[in-house]
């Protein structure tokens, strides 16, 4: 083997040369580790994710061999934190895993930080960094809410903080908050006259239209609400907005379902929960199992949000009427009625649909 | 009945667990510092209760065996161990397979408790 090479390897590097996709990276990178090459796994991943940065397939095998190349820093920082503890080694262990996307294991650590040193303000910093990636990506209010609670605290207990003033002024123009913005953005000049960071973002300040009102927790409801913030700086990512989805898109791989039978009806509906196209076997009563899928799919929401868990993904529930499953795949819901097990044929049902995950049709 | 939740809450990746009556109201809970109780007891009562509502438009008595929610965040796991249910919320990076084994486990020591 080893003397005519790895013709596998090869292949693998010819097809991504010739077309860069995800799904070639992905191949690639899982050939790599089966053959126990991280190193060279790692390299490919990192260049993936760069140019695909929307693909959480990709970013799914990135994270593990990050983590890999991290190690030997993170068994470091956990023996300081071991044998000597210091606000340092947790804030950059914690650091470590908010950019591995471990954010339990980040909060965590900065909890603990704060338990010991109280006054730091690098952990509300991190704490609020953290809430704030969960707020751009699902724009949930009470992520904000947070977010912004932790990075002024950490600017309270540190008004010299450049990183919290500038992650703050900019979370407030993005929510509309114009004067809160301006107001934290003069703070930072008094320290930093120079910055021509902040010089444009209090043009951008100027530029915008003001609100009618800035009462903070109404600011943050709009975002939620309509699913956009009042105004996107460059770099900032955000969850998908709202598209109509049309449902002759989904015609062709309705009708497919009618040769698996472990699955009596599918629903498809919008985020909010409206139907949009269905199937279902003749002797289904399908607008009963509309009315207990909407229910159901509303108080699953709510939970979600209200139980601080982030953005709703999927919903299983299962009984004596089989299995029903809730699957978001923004801006796309799919509620499905089956037998139990029917979970790999709503996957493979997914796949396809030609629309992508920000809604935008392939066909 | 508390000393199970204990132990449940002792798996890796758990956060929190309760035990929510037939009527949809908090009997025991332990839960985690990070877990705001009132908010967590009040949402845990109102998902199951408007879950078996909206089930019961399927038939009379219509009821799930087990409910498993997963958010961008964490995943709550909800087993009907008659008459009460066992909820438990995990942090969302776990092995799924391996924290329901434990949560199985917990339910049927639950339901010996019902017995007794």
């Amino acid at each position: 083997m080893a003397l005519f090479g790895d013709r596998k390897l090869k292949l693998l590097e010819d097809t991504i040369e010739r077309e860069q996709s995800p799904l070639n990276y992905v191949n690639l990178i899982k050939y790599l580790q089966t053959k126990g090459n991280f190193d060279r796994a790692y390299g490919f991943a990192e260049q993936a994710v760069k140019d695909f940065p929307h693909s959480d397939e990709l970013f799914g095998l990135y994270y593990p061999l990050l983590k890999g190349q991290l190690q030997p820093q993170i068994k470091q920082l956990r023996e300081a934190i071991d044998t000597n503890p210091s606000v340092n080694a947790y804030v950059q262990l914690a650091e470590i895993y908010k950019d591995l996307r471990e954010e339990e294991e980040a909060l965590r650590l900065c909890r603990q930080a704060i338990e010991k040193f109280t006054n730091d303000d690098s952990p509300y910093l991190i704490i609020g960094e953290l809430r704030l990636l969960r707020f751009y990506k699902d724009l949930l209010a009470r992520d904000g809410q947070l977010a912004r609670e932790n990075l002024e605290k950490a600017f309270e207990i540190n008004p010299k903080n450049y990183r919290a003033l500038l992650t703050l002024s900019k979370f407030y123009l993005q929510i509309g908050a114009v004067t809160k913005a301006n107001q934290r953005l003069k703070d930072l000049l008094f320290f930093a006259p120079e910055d021509e960071t902040i010089r444009k973002l209090l043009d951008t300040a100027l530029e915008l239209e003001k609100p009618s009102h800035e009462d903070m927790d109404i600011l943050l409801q709009n975002v939620e609400v309509s699913r956009a913030l009042f105004h996107t700086l460059p770099g900032t990512r955000t969850a998908e907005q709202k598209v109509v989805l049309s449902p002759e898109i989904f015609q062709k791989p309705l009708e497919s379902l009618d040769e698996v039978p472990s699955i009596f009806c599918l629903l498809v509906c919008d985020d909010e929960g409206n139907l949009i196209a269905h199937y279902a076997e003749d002797d289904v009563d399908f607008n009963t199992l509309y009315e207990v899928a909407s229910g159901i799919y509303q108080t699953v929401q709510n939970s979600s949000k209200k139980m601080d868990l982030g953005k709703f993904q999927t919903n299983q529930i299962d009984g004596p009427f089989g299995s029903i499953h809730i699957v978001a795949s923004y801006p796309v819901v799919y509620i499905v009625f089956g037998a139990p097990g029917v979970y790999k044929e709503i996957q493979k049902f997914i796949s396809k649909v030609p629309v992508n995950s920000t809604g935008v049709s392939y066909a | 009945m508390r000393k199970i939740l204990k132990q449940l809450n002792e798996e890796v990746g758990v956060k929190g667990s309760m035990v929510v009556g037939a009527e949809g109201l908090v009997v025991m809970a332990e839960l985690s510092d990070e877990l705001n109780d009132d908010v967590v007891a009040a949402m845990a009562s109102s998902t199951v209760s408007s879950t078996r509502k909206s089930l019961s438009l399927l038939g009379k008595g219509v009821d799930f065996t087990r409910f498993i929610l997963v958010a961008s965040q964490g995943r709550i796991v909800v087993v009907n161990t008659e008459p009460a249910c066992l909820l438990v919320i995990t942090d969302k990076n776990i092995n799924i397979d391996y924290t329901l084994l434990a949560i199985d486990g917990a339910a049927q020591r639950l339901k010996k408790v019902w017995k007794i």
